[in-house]
């Protein structure tokens, strides 16, 4: 129930498990009415808005293991629970995946880096207004998406299926371009890709993802490959709080002069991380020079599907492939 | 026009959920929807009843009982019991359950960061984080980084270095800084501005904040972050006469003998930078002033842009326990009838402080008290309000052209209600136009849109009201106490002497907190109105949401500009018409739309003019006061019109402002009084002084510019009155010698008390420091008008300059010979400056003649003090209209021509504030209208669903108030022009500043792109997209 005089959650009653096994028991208990609840910057939101107003709220930051950063030879491991600002200031991240470390470090402010996590960066529910206000929208369950012919400035650009939310994540393109997995602890364990994590509307319009209620995103391990470089780049109206207007994330390899592998990811443009196979294919096997860039700057631009007031996204995205290219070009 | 739709229920109680529903039976995206078909209106009604099918699925909880737990907490040190519902934030836990009330509440969504605290040394969002989370942690406040009494030194810097305008973001600022300088005790500037980056200041004092945090780490903030302290430049000097101005300087060096050009701490400095500092929401919560029995009042607000009330019910809310009692608007007093509510004032009003018609999303027409805020929430849920939706009209133009009268008896909002549509709120005119475009060489045409701004301070509003009998105190975050006591007394039919206002911290007004008409929300007097029917004291706060909409806005204009200009760079004549959007409700609308035709016409030299303002009515948020007032409005228009005439001439457009512009001695006409002299003005300097520090010298047409990064310089160039109407002042002295100063101003975050007591200290020839300074009490004060329109400088602080010196010949004369106390409160003033012609606000007639009397509070505060054996000096002064600031900025701007992000790279604001009384407070009004002003033009827009008026801006997320990370490099100039009627020759300054970016920056992106963008703010999306219109982008 949309309130405008409202900032306060609906009483729930906080559920402290020791163990995942028990989180997802008392999941299953209270199936249809509670929420889990990490860091708590976007869940704390919703709730105090009255979005969401669960009877039960299980808190995953009593479940020991889950906030944890380990190195071995072939990946880093980090537990879904750890924060960006540890994530940030980890010299590991730092030095084994750059792109990870940049993109931690410019979600929202300080404050939040320091309790936000990783786990919940990555399932952050869609910031449409339309969606998160009083609209009754496709996503909510309606039959339209007011967006699609009201205030589109900050949607979708590719991807777009009877909704236009974008991705918010910047840690999903950072992840999904150094082809990072997550390990979903359910009523089976689960290994995926964070590029199958995410759920397009054209599929499911009510989800962003694919962890089920009942299951818990555990675990995001990124493998750690020799000579990978990584980049993330941020486009955000002001430099502090604000959700990517347009971000990539990507990372490469280079051997012998040609490009090895590639992969390119884009953020805020899309309901759903979106990874530029386009661009991706003006890169593999070619030397990373200005022309080979600039050919993939325009290829990722060349699906693009304009709404009435988002069409400038189309040649940031182009700025964004080509810097980013650029700087790991260097 | 009359096209009712159909009855809506909303029945909570019943489960349905219906404030999805569209409010327009034309929705488009419904037509699109039912593709292929043709659908009449109704098919709509049909669609709509099922679309609230649809609603009702959602599921409704019905069991809302908390659960509760017993919790320690350790805070600074200290371990606390506390028992709290599991729902609760540390926020909440620590402010009302521990009374540490030093930590704020803002946005309450971790979009601000008033609420920081350390968790284990880290710096977190109070608000985002459960209180049961905090369990065996470390929680450090603002009232724990002392020790032993001693200030933390980031806590002396903020004293030492003015880190707080209004202080509401101060401790959590401070707690960042904290946070730093225990992981990095040297940090380098850019680590300082990451540290501050989460908390926002909306004073944009974020200068000083550094210069704070800096100074700790021992770094000398001058040298560090550059241009620390403004230049003043000193140009000419104020005739003096005999009596009262010899006190007006003879030369600069005199100036600062004298005590002014100070930097000496604020007056508050201290209690801001401890969290000490109580503001109207921590009221009832610190343990030295709780209220027994406090109850939480809510607001039931529409979610319908149109809609006429049918019934409210809360029979449902009545079985909650804890639920204590609604009023509707049936309860305000003087319902009914419009007019008939407003007898009491000449001036009609066309709101109430709750509505049988929501004329807006977010219009009051209920209220709910309950013991705490989740019974509150809960019982607001369970109010079910029966509404009958109607036609959503957001189109001020649209609604012009077809006269339409949905809202009110009419289109257009005039001084005396709602008028026709073709009935201009306000026109000036001077010479003829007609003749004025025959005689010109070229005429230029433009049209010009400006957005709804939010003044989005950061403390929302908030009030606490106990009756006591008939009595009734306010404890409010209210900028002016004694417009407020007037108006609340008006509103609730009481005695003015009945009602007291005390608001000794306001954390942001900028306008939005000055409650001096009626047709302010008024949200004070539904507070009144609950604590009355329930006979508890009770507190009612704004959350973001009603801080966003649910409050008045800045007016969004449209501006139908035309120009005619001789080769020469001669104006001949200006026609302008200006619509601007009032919203559901006048408020200070018509006044806005008066004092922005001024704004238009008052800068230079214009022999014939036409201004035409339509004040228009429209079913969005309300549009009233705020910093300006009109000018940001209009001086966009003007100052990006302006340059486009000197482009068609082909003249340098810094010259050509220069050769218009209005000199000393020249006439303007003001609303008071037409053919105003112009006092000593600044004009010339600030256009020097500023064009020298952006480098004008070296600015290229925007032809010679290519590539795809480019730069351009623009420049802004405008007047702004000094303030409005009558001042009293008051200064006394009591038996054992102490002297006190009740300064009626308030503390909305200006440090304009500093300010006054500054000028009354040099009057006196005291030290400040001996003075006991107060003020925000309508009981205890010296009454002022308001304090906005740039005035309590000025204004007040002019007429206690003249109780000053009136205490001083007092004493002078009581050395002589024993005097008798004093009979006769004639106040001193100045005749030949300080008795002019004034607007009055309850008549809307100029009172020519105003006869040199105290306010009836003045006198008889002044009467009490002299029966206890006070000896009392009094002063007088009504606003001198020739008394006109002056202010240039220039910007620098960098035009990615692919994408068409711009980026501001410099802002230079060069005012003419008569005289520099405080030299930081003085330099942080233009950083802070620099910055509030950037964000007017860059990204700050409320955007409103065009087809439910929905607003789409919804947080502050998608608001965005500039952070200290989206700063140009500032450089402020301080001018001194003095005028005889200021206090030693001082001038406004509080708004000019408001003005620097627009159309400064405008000029700058048509100086490096050649395209001339008519519409602010420059979003990315915006310029992008004009760029493509004009075959520009790369």
């Amino acid at each position: 129930m949309w309130q405008i005089a409202v900032d306060e959650p609906a009483p729930f009653e906080l559920l402290s498990p020791r163990s995942l096994d028990e989180a997802l028991d008392l999941a299953a208990r209270h199936a249809a009415d509670c929420a889990f609840l990490a860091g708590g910057s976007d869940l704390l939101d919703l709730l105090k808005q009255q979005r969401r107003t669960p009877r039960y709220v299980i808190n995953l930051k009593t479940i020991p293991g889950l906030r944890h950063l380990t190195v071995t030879g072939e990946r880093i491991s980090i537990g879904a629970l750890t924060t960006l600002g540890e994530l940030e200031r980890s010299t590991e991240v730092t030095r084994l995946c750059p792109g990870l470390r940049a993109a931690a470090s410019r979600v929202a402010t300080p404050q939040i880096r320091n309790v936000g996590t990783l786990g919940g960066n990555l399932l952050q529910d869609s910031r449409c207004p339309y969606y998160r206000g009083p609209w009754y929208c496709y996503r909510a369950g309606g039959i339209q998406c007011d967006a699609h012919h009201g205030m589109n400035q900050e949607h979708a650009i590719f991807g777009g299926s009877r909704c236009y939310t974008v991705s918010p994540s910047d840690s999903a393109p950072a992840l999904m371009a150094l082809e990072a997995t997550v390990r979903i602890h359910g009523r089976i364990q689960r290994e995926i890709s964070v590029q199958d994590l995410f759920v397009p509307p054209s599929e499911n319009i009510t989800v962003m993802h694919r962890v089920a209620p009942g299951e818990v995103l555990a675990e995001v391990m990124v493998p750690v490959r020799a000579g990978t470089r990584s980049t993330f780049i941020k486009y955000a109206m002001r430099n502090a709080w604000d959700f990517a207007i347009a971000s990539v994330g990507a990372a490469l390899r280079v051997e012998g002069g040609i490009v090895r592998h590639v992969r390119i990811v884009l953020g805020g443009v899309a309901p759903v991380p979106w990874r530029s196979m386009a661009a991706e294919q003006e890169v593999q096997g070619k030397p990373l020079d200005a022309t080979t860039i600039e050919s993939a700057a325009r290829a990722a631009i060349a699906a693009a599907r304009p709404l009435a007031h988002n069409e400038y996204k189309i040649p940031l995205v182009k700025k964004l492939v080509r810097s980013a290219l650029t700087e790991l070009a260097e | 026009m009359d096209n009712q739709g159909p009855t809506v229920t909303r029945d909570l109680a019943s489960r349905l959920e219906h404030a999805a529903e569209p409010s327009d039976p034309t929705r488009r995206s419904f037509i699109q929807a039912s593709a292929g078909i043709v659908v009449g209106a109704a098919a709509l009604v049909g669609a709509r009843r099922e679309l609230r099918q649809l609603g009702a699925t959602t599921p409704a909880r019905d069991d809302y009982a908390p659960t509760y737990a017993d919790i320690e907490l350790r805070v600074n040190g200290r371990q606390h019991a506390v028992r709290v519902p599991h729902q609760r934030t540390l926020l909440l836990a620590l402010r009302e359950d521990l009374g540490l009330t030093g930590t704020k509440k803002s946005c309450n969504l971790g979009q601000c960061g008033a609420c920081t605290v350390l968790v284990d040394g880290q710096p977190v969002y109070s608000c985002l984080l459960l209180a049961l989370d905090a369990r065996g942690h470390d929680i450090t406040t603002i009232e724990g980084i002392g020790q032993d009494g001693r200030l933390h030194p980031i806590q002396e810097g903020f004293v030492r270095h003015m880190g707080s305008q209004c202080g509401h973001c101060t401790p959590g600022m401070i707690m960042s800084g904290v946070a730093l300088l225990r992981e990095k005790p040297q940090p380098t500037l850019e680590d300082v501005r990451l540290a501050l980056s989460g908390n926002l200041c909306r004073c944009g004092n974020y200068r000083n904040e550094i210069a704070g945090v800096l100074y700790a780490a021992g770094c000398e903030p001058s040298a560090t972050i550059g241009a620390a302290a403004a230049q003043i430049v000193t140009c000419g000097e104020a005739e003096s006469t005999p009596e009262l101005a010899a006190r007006i300087v003879g030369n600069t060096e005199g100036a600062a003998a004298k005590g002014l050009r100070s930097t000496i701490p604020v007056l508050d400095a201290r209690n801001k930078a401890t969290g000490e500092a109580r503001f109207a929401g921590d009221v009832g919560f610190h343990p030295d002033d709780q209220l027994p029995g406090l109850l939480h009042a809510k607001v039931v607000r529409s979610p319908y842009a149109l809609a006429d009330v049918e019934d409210i019910d809360d029979s449902v809310a009545r079985s909650l326990p804890g639920y204590r009692g609604m009023v509707t608007f049936r309860d305000v007093p003087g319902y009914r009838s419009v007019t008939d509510a407003n007898e009491r004032s000449p001036i009609r009003s066309d709101r109430l402080f709750m509505n049988s018609r929501a004329r807006y999303v977010g219009d009051a027409v209920a209220a709910i008290a309950a013991d705490d805020e989740y019974t509150a929430q809960r019982a607001l849920d369970l109010i079910r309000v029966v509404y009958d939706v109607r036609e959503a009209f957001p189109d001020a133009e649209r609604n012009l052209r077809d006269a339409v009268r949905a809202i009110h008896d009419g289109t257009v909002a005039g001084f005396a209600g709602p008028q026709p549509a073709n009935t201009p709120t306000i026109e000036y005119r001077r010479g003829s136009i007609a003749q004025g475009f025959a005689d010109a060489d070229i005429i230029v045409e433009g049209r010009y849109v400006t957005p709804i701004q939010c003044h989005a301070p950061i403390e929302p509003h908030a009030v606490v009201v106990a009756w006591q009998g008939d009595t009734v105190t306010f404890w409010d975050s209210q900028q002016s106490v004694f417009s407020a006591q007037e108006m609340l007394a008006g509103a609730l039919g009481l005695n003015r002497e009945n009602v007291r206002v005390i608001s000794h911290y306001v954390g942001g007004g900028f306008g939005g907190k000055c409650t001096d008409t009626l047709g302010k929300t008024l949200y004070q007097g539904i507070a009144a109105l609950l604590a009355r029917k329930t006979g508890r004291p009770v507190r009612l706060e704004y959350t973001l949401k009603e801080l966003l909409f649910a409050e008045d806005t800045r007016n969004p204009f449209v501006f139908y500009l035309r120009t005619g200009v001789k080769k020469d760079g001669t104006i001949t004549a200006l026609e302008c018409k200006a619509i601007a959007r009032t919203g559901g409700y006048a408020s200070s609308g018509p006044a806005v739309v008066s004092v922005a035709g001024q704004g238009m016409v008052a800068t230079y030299r214009i022999p014939n003019y036409w201004y035409h303002g339509y004040c228009v009515y429209t079913s969005s948020p309300v549009g009233g006061e705020m910093r300006g007032f009109g000018h940001p409005q209009a001086v966009f228009a003007r100052e990006t019109h302006i340059d486009e005439v000197a482009d068609a001439i082909g003249m340098d457009p810094l010259e050509f402002r220069r050769r218009n512009s209005l000199h000393t001695g020249d006439l303007i006409d003001t609303d008071v009084v037409p053919n105003v002299p112009l006092m000593n003005i600044g004009a010339e300097p600030c256009l020097r002084a500023g064009a020298e520090a952006i480098g004008w010298s070296s600015w290229q047409h925007h032809s010679t510019k290519s590539g795809a990064i480019r730069r351009g310089i623009g420049v802004r160039f405008s007047q702004e009155h000094s303030g409005r109407n009558a001042s009293n002042g008051l200064v006394w002295m009591d038996p054992s010698g102490t002297i006190h100063v009740p300064i009626g101003s308030g503390n909305l975050g200006t440090n304009a008390h500093t300010g006054i007591a500054l000028i009354v200290a040099t009057a006196l020839g005291v030290p400040v420091e001996e003075l006991d300074c107060t003020w925000g009490d309508s009981a205890t004060c010296t009454w002022d008008f308001v304090s906005d329109a740039s005035r309590a400088v000025h204004c007040h602080g002019k007429a206690m300059y003249n109780a000053a010196i009136d205490l001083k010949r007092q004493l002078h004369a009581r050395r002589a010979a024993p005097a008798e106390p004093r009979t006769d409160f004639t106040p001193l003033f100045d005749p030949k400056t300080d008795i002019n012609p004034y607007l009055d606000e309850n008549t809307g007639q100029v009172v020519k003649n105003p006869p040199p009397r105290l306010h009836e509070q003045t006198e008889a505060l002044a009467r009490k003090i002299v029966a206890e054996g006070g000896l009392v000096g009094l002063g007088f002064y009504v606003w001198n209209p020739s008394a006109e600031s002056w202010g240039a900025s220039f910007a620098e701007v960098e035009v990615d021509m692919e994408t068409g992000r711009v980026s501001v790279l410099k802002l230079v604001g060069a005012h003419d504030c008569g005289r520099v009384i405080h030299v930081p407070a003085a330099q942080a009004q233009i950083d802070g209208g620099s910055i509030m002003g950037l964000g007017y033009t860059m990204t700050e827009e409320l955007l409103i669903d065009p087809h439910t008026g929905i607003p789409v801006t919804q947080s502050l997320y998608e608001y965005r108030p500039p952070t200290v990370l989206d700063l140009p490099e500032l450089i402020p100039i301080l001018v001194e022009a003095p005028v005889e009627a200021g206090p030693f020759g001082a001038k406004g300054l509080g708004e000019n500043p408001m003005f620097n970016a627009g159309a400064a920056v405008a000029n700058a992106i048509y100086n490096a792109t050649g395209v001339r963008m008519r519409e602010i703010p420059y979003t990315w999306p915006r310029v992008h997209d004009e760029l493509k219109r004009a075959g520009k982008l790369a």
